[in-house]
């Protein structure tokens, strides 16, 4: 079922050359790659094999799935029917229960050590029955699919980092999968959810090389993950200029004024937002005048609230203010008292010097 | 939700009144790769997905290069256009997929993109497939 | 061992706990030293004065900010940079809308911020005058004779905020996160240290200020 290649697979469907390069030049441009990788990407796809890919969903909201399955170039059923073999994903597949967890058996043992596992949610480890698949834990059904598998793409916050589920106070124990995964490449596709092109230009790229792409220190692809939301922000230049909204409904935010003080994460977000957009390139959050909220950093859940500055410290540090305060009154003024007995003691020890002390150096002389 | 119901929604997007440097960096670009390509014959290509676009930034970007006198339509998984900027040189070339969604977007700075010439692998097909008597 | 797996992490215990930790040490250092001194108090006045204290002790606070010629005659380097590095110090952590946003947080007053371009100027004026200033320190002999470990730990502590702030806004360290980290700990550092050294003469200084004008408005004889 896959030992033809992605493009004998093209040319049975009757499509041209053009088309090919067509694809092909869709596809670089999905990968995020410069137009003059398309002969290479062509080159690579020449020869490509469709991967079998095993979806496993653990704490999850779907959020994900719903973002891939609103991906557009190429058309999500293209690249799921046609380029990569999506042989388990409970949620998408027609098939459940036995039937279901057969599939993915089957894919295992037919493909073992080259097939794909994409991940999203994140795994309890507090109480195994928090989630189950089947009556298997996540965390068994986890290590025994990726046993055989070539790589692990961590699709969604929640599987590359935690998220939501793990944020505090964490009730399920939930973990990623970077956390569990230690002896197989893990692709961190991070974003609640992740921009659906950067899902499929990952798979893509996958499906394209072989290879997994560069990835940064916290395992995300570099090619869309390299820059931060804020370096191509284009509201940057009133950053810079100093010019920021202050209410979601005032002139400035009218006029399109940096979101920094309404809360904006762009400074510390590493995500494609910025250029890849939403919606097939409609606009992207900040576009629509709503800060970043930071949704492919860890933690973000627990990074304070979503609205205020990030130079604002989010500890309870009111209280922790006032607590000093008291301390430091009581503190001091207990030294103070103790000083003022030094002093005093001082004084009455104090003897004056006359005439009569000076004396002696006179005789001297 | 397709492209069409999209543009069908009203909203006038008011472009904001400062310059994000991206026209300016583009046109540079735009215009140092035809410059080699009139001395070096080398062609180059731009995805403009892959710009940090502001509101209505592209737009401009189109309406400033304006149409010249040639376009194109393929039509090979879904629709392609190919249309000459009024800047001899300057192509731009929009692909569709088969729901008429943009699935690339790019500026060629070329004599002639190279997808509009026969390619040599469908014509070795046509060979095959042609009949003398039809 | 692995106390931050990440750099947010490394950033979310500085915006938190270590923040939380550091304000304490700072307010609890502060009024320690501001109830010793005023706690010491000063002798009785049974004499009525003529004049009166306050208009005179503020008024000295301001006057004071004046160099006299005698003092500038004398040290016309440190007076000059001082001046720079004060001026272009205030202006980097008053005018850089982040630390607005803070104070406004914190305080809940607030201004108008000042252009990333000149707050960026000031930060490196600023550093370039502190080098010179310990430059000075280090070729000075009187100076660098007088100089106690206490000074330079007073630079560094300063400088550091200076740096890491610079090195922060243009993004020179990655991933971010670790750049803001690194700025934000260096701020805990300077705050945690205020209080127990020199650098308290930006509270003490108003109060001295503030003794001298008045005894100087005081008329007649103390007894
Ligand atoms: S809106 Fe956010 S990302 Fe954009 S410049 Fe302002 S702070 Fe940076
Ligand atoms: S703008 Fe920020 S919060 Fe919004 S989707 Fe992009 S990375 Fe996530």
């Amino acid at each position: 079922m896959n030992k033809q290649t992605l493009f004998e697979l093209l040319q049975q469907q009757g499509i041209t050359r053009r088309g090919f390069m067509k694809y092909c030049t869709a596809l670089t441009s999905l990968m995020a790659l410069p137009p003059s990788m398309i002969p290479i990407v062509a080159n690579a796809l020449e020869s490509a094999r469709r991967p079998s890919v095993i979806w496993l969903s653990f704490q999850e909201c779907t959020g994900c799935t719903e973002s891939l399955t609103r991906s557009h170039s190429p058309t999500v059923e293209g690249l799921i029917f046609d380029h990569i073999s999506l042989d388990y994903h409970h949620t998408l597949q027609a098939a459940s229960g036995d039937a279901a967890e057969h599939a993915r058996e089957q894919a295992m043992k037919d493909n073992y050590g080259k097939y794909l596992v994409v991940v999203d949610g994140s795994i309890p480890l507090g109480d195994p029955g928090y989630s189950t698949i089947a009556g298997i834990s996540n965390l068994d059904m986890l290590n025994e699919t990726v046993a055989g598998a070539a790589a692990v793409i961590a699709v969604g916050t929640c599987s590359a980092y935690g998220g939501l589920p793990m944020a505090d106070p964490n009730p399920t124990g939930a973990v990623s999968v970077t956390s569990l995964i230690k002896d197989k490449p893990v692709i961190n596709v991070p974003g609640c959810p992740p921009i659906p092109t950067v899902i499929t230009g990952v798979l893509a790229h996958y499906l394209t090389f072989g290879s997994i792409p560069e990835l940064d220190e916290l395992g995300r692809p570099k090619v869309f993950y390299g820059q931060s939301i804020h370096d191509r922000c284009y509201r940057r230049p009133f950053y810079d200029k100093g010019l920021f909204a202050e209410t979601f409904d005032d002139e400035g935010a009218k006029k399109g004024w940096c979101l920094y003080r309404l809360g904006c994460k762009g400074p510390m977000t590493y995500n494609a937002c910025a250029t890849l957009k939403w919606n097939q390139q409609t606009s992207w959050p900040v576009e629509s005048g709503h800060g970043c909220l930071g949704c492919s950093e860890p933690n973000f859940w627990d990074a304070g609230s979503f609205y205020k500055a990030l130079s604002i410290p989010d500890g309870d540090y009111a209280k922790a203010a006032g607590y000093a305060v008291a301390t430091g009154v009581a503190v001091g003024a207990a030294a103070g008292f103790v000083n003022r007995k030094t002093k005093s003691t001082a004084v009455s020890q104090h003897t004056k010097v006359t005439v009569d002390d000076f004396e002696l150096n006179k005789d001297k002389k | 939700m397709s492209s069409e119901a999209l543009a069908d929604i009203k909203i006038q997007v008011e472009a904001p009144e400062y310059d994000s440097g991206n026209l300016h960096s583009i046109l540079s670009e735009i215009k140092f790769a035809l410059e080699q390509l009139l001395e070096q014959k080398k062609t180059h290509s731009i995805d403009l997905r892959a710009m940090p676009w502001s509101p209505g930034e592209e737009d401009k970007l189109e309406q400033y290069l304006g149409r010249g006198e040639i376009s194109v339509e393929l039509n090979a998984l879904g629709k392609s256009t190919f249309y000459e900027s009024r800047f001899s040189g300057i192509w731009i070339v929009t692909h569709y997929n088969q729901e008429d969604e943009i699935i690339g977007k790019l500026i060629e700075i070329t004599t002639m993109p190279e997808m509009i010439f026969s390619q040599y692998e469908d014509i070795k097909e046509s060979l095959e497939n042609i009949q003398i008597q039809p | 061992m692995e106390i931050f797996s990440t750099a947010n992490d490394f950033l979310l215990w500085v915006r938190g706990d270590a923040f939380n930790i550091a304000l304490t040490i700072l307010i609890i250092g502060v009024f320690i030293r501001l109830m010793e001194i005023f706690l010491l108090g000063r002798k009785k006045d049974f004499s009525e004065p003529r004049g009166t204290e306050w208009g005179p002790g503020l008024k000295n606070i301001v006057t004071r900010s004046v160099v006299d010629n005698g003092t500038f005659k004398r040290a016309p380097f440190v007076v000059v940079v001082g001046y720079i590095w004060h001026i272009c110090f205030f202006i980097v952590l008053l005018f850089f809308v982040p630390h607005i946003e803070l104070i406004n947080a914190m305080l809940g007053i607030k201004w108008p911020g000042l252009p990333s371009q000149f707050v960026d100027a000031a930060t490196v004026i600023a550093m370039v005058s502190l080098i010179a200033m310990l430059w000075h320190r280090l070729t000075h002999p009187v100076l660098k004779f007088l100089s106690t470990y206490e000074d330079y730990l007073v630079w560094f502590v300063t400088f550091l905020p200076l740096l890491t702030g610079y090195i922060a806004f243009h993004r020179m360290i990655d991933p971010y996160p670790l750049a803001l980290g690194l700025h934000i700990l260096s701020v805990e550092l300077l705050m945690v240290v205020f209080p127990f050294t020199k650098l308290m003469h930006a509270i003490t200084l108003f109060i001295a200020r503030w003794y001298t004008g008045a005894m100087m408005g005081r008329k007649g004889i103390e007894s």
